[in-house]
């Protein structure tokens, strides 16, 4: 290794640093409902202590939302990779489960939460 | 020409066998996006061991043909976003002979990850993911070193083969 390789490996961690000291708060508040939105776009909203299914079915393609025990998880999806089944259930506000090839965003939102409707209805 | 055509044939599938085993891999760690980028070591050789258009092509190859098996057209221009910033970036850091190879890997992997955050960015516009960005810096950044060092062994190895 070059010294220019430490100072890029140094560069990059403190980059890092600034990015995870910056970062958005993990909210620890439960969610009340998660809101799905596709293309940056509101599909809908749905109550998390309510055990339900939603089958979100877009041109790009379909992803199946199971909500049980107040959380939220995708049961079923047709994308290539189907990392969004994999990823943590959404039960906070604030959490997220993201499916990249279907532009799909399924986040937690609590009523005195964090952004989105909540805060201009206020 | 047909030896070169051989030559970039070879990387590009060892590439796509390194790019499927990764897919098989029980690699999640509940962050979209995270994985060693195997694939990437290819490239970097490529670019030490190969003219620039070569490496290039095998760098668009990789990227095309990995999309074709998916087959999913924004899974596509994720993986392009990534591939080909990181390419041009790489290709930069090793013309200005400032950084070794573990250098070149490390921006290579930091700029790919942080391309796709940018697109992802783009494509969700949800302010959400910048929760993910110091784990996506910080993964593109291990996975670069790794590839790094792994590519200072095989080029010491490789460099003995007189067929480049
Ligand atoms: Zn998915």
């Amino acid at each position: 290794m070059k010294r220019n390789d430490f100072f890029l490996l140094l560069l990059l961690l403190l980059g890092t640093l600034a990015a995870f000291l910056l970062r958005p708060e993990p909210s620890t508040a439960k969610a009340e409902h998660i809101q799905v939105t596709v293309n940056g776009k509101m599909y809908g909203t749905w109550k998390l202590n309510t055990p339900q299914t939603i089958t979100v079915s877009t041109p790009y393609g379909e992803n199946v939302i199971r909500i049980q025990n107040g959380a939220a998880y995708v049961s079923k999806a047709d994308c290539p990779s189907r990392d969004c089944m994999k990823l943590k259930p959404v039960t906070n506000s604030g959490d997220t489960i993201v499916c990249l090839p279907h532009k799909l965003v399924v986040e937690g939102k609590s009523k005195n939460g964090n952004g989105g409707i909540d805060t201009i209805a206020h | 020409m047909a030896k070169k055509i051989t030559t970039a044939g070879i990387f590009t599938a060892v590439a796509l066998i390194l790019n499927y085993m990764e897919m098989l891999l029980p690699f999640n760690i509940g962050i979209p996006g995270i994985k060693p980028g195997l694939a990437n070591l290819v490239v970097l050789l490529a670019i030490y061991l190969l003219p620039p258009a070569e490496a290039f092509a095998i760098a668009i190859c990789r990227i095309l043909l990995a999309g074709l098996f998916s087959g999913n057209g924004i899974a596509l221009a994720f993986s392009l976003a990534g591939g080909l910033s990181s390419f041009f970036f790489m290709l930069a850091c090793f013309k200005s002979n400032c950084f070794s190879p573990t250098g070149v890997s490390l921006a290579g992997g930091a700029v790919h990850n942080i391309a796709q955050f940018i697109t992802a960015l783009l494509l969700l516009q949800t302010q959400a993911l910048l929760l993910y960005l110091p784990f996506l810096l910080l993964a593109g950044i291990a996975a670069g070193f790794c590839n790094g060092l792994l590519v200072v062994k095989l080029l010491s190895r490789l460099g003995k083969i007189h067929i480049f």
